[in-house]
């Protein structure tokens, strides 16, 4: 999977627009739809249980996180059946861009209870997992992990470049290995 | 002084609920998958938290495995920690009264 882009913001009639340019191959929208496929749950609801009980408050709660999985879900589907990374930039408006870095997360986590279980933890926020990526089907599930890194990197340039700044090199300086990150905003 | 006995009143006020009771932490955990720039622009957004603030915060999380993000009213508490969870990061409460 080729991935390179620059992003930025831009105001497109007073309403504040995220410009991603992530590219990807032909075809590869397609297949990380269907390793989206059976993934898509709410890993977090166990947390939310944990931190409001077994109230009508967590149910509140619970019901509401699974309305935002759906709507995430959809964003990202749309997104992918559209090809849209594959045409080129990627125009969202700011609550779209931050749905989608949501819904980023939620693929990851979920990717990583599911078919990368077996990745230990340690591998998975390197971005060095190729020792453990022994079938078709983990491989496929470790670069769709890594491009929903990739895309939430140039999200999160456009919608704030300053949480960038002086990160490069903490801690080894490595974020997840996601490949392609973020060249100066346009 | 005409004989009439005087009253002296006691007037009590219930303090609001957030004076009499503990502080309530907001505490975020490590996971291995969320990324650090991520966490910074999540705790600018939920927080307001200004950049370096953040990002201590989110270094907190990186090293230690926890940061109390934030302190104060239960009910305040528990909207951001269902925020942080909406934002996917793995976020508990904790009362201050049970340490």
């Amino acid at each position: 999977m080729c991935i390179n882009c620059t992003s930025g913001n831009s105001l497109q009639f007073w309403k504040v627009k995220v410009r991603i340019n992530l590219r990807i191959g032909p075809g590869d929208s397609e297949a990380l739809r269907r390793n989206l496929r059976g993934v898509w749950t709410g890993p977090l609801e166990g947390l939310s249980r944990r931190a409001f009980g077994d109230s009508e408050l967590a149910d509140a709660m619970v019901s509401d996180l699974a309305e935002d999985y759906a709507a995430e879900g959809e964003l990202v589907d749309r997104l992918l059946a559209e090809k849209a990374f594959e045409k080129g930039p990627v125009l969202v408006a700011e609550g779209e861009a931050e749905a989608l870095l949501r819904a980023c997360s939620a693929i990851r986590l979920a990717l990583r209870e599911g078919p990368l279980g077996e990745v230990p933890d340690e591998a998975l926020e390197a971005g060095e997992a190729e020792d453990w990526l022994t079938g078709r089907g983990v491989r496929e599930a470790f670069a769709c992990y890594l491009f929903f890194a990739a895309l939430q990197e140039h999200i999160i340039h456009g919608l704030d470049p300053a949480v960038h700044e002086g990160l490069a090199g903490l801690d080894g300086g490595g974020e997840d290995g996601a490949p392609g990150g973020p060249e100066e905003a346009e | 002084m005409n004989g009439a006995a005087s009253e002296t009143k006691t007037l009590t006020r219930e303090a609001p609920e957030a004076e009499t009771t503990p502080p309530w932490r907001v505490v975020v955990l490590n996971d291995p998958v969320n990324l650090m720039s991520y966490v910074v622009l999540v705790f600018k957004r939920v927080f307001g938290y200004p950049t370096e603030k953040a990002r201590k915060h989110m270094l907190e999380v990186h090293r230690l495995g926890r940061s109390v993000v934030w302190t104060g009213p239960r009910e305040r508490a528990e909207l951001y920690v269902h925020q942080l969870h909406q934002w996917k990061l793995s976020a508990i409460l904790e009362s201050e009264s049970t340490d």
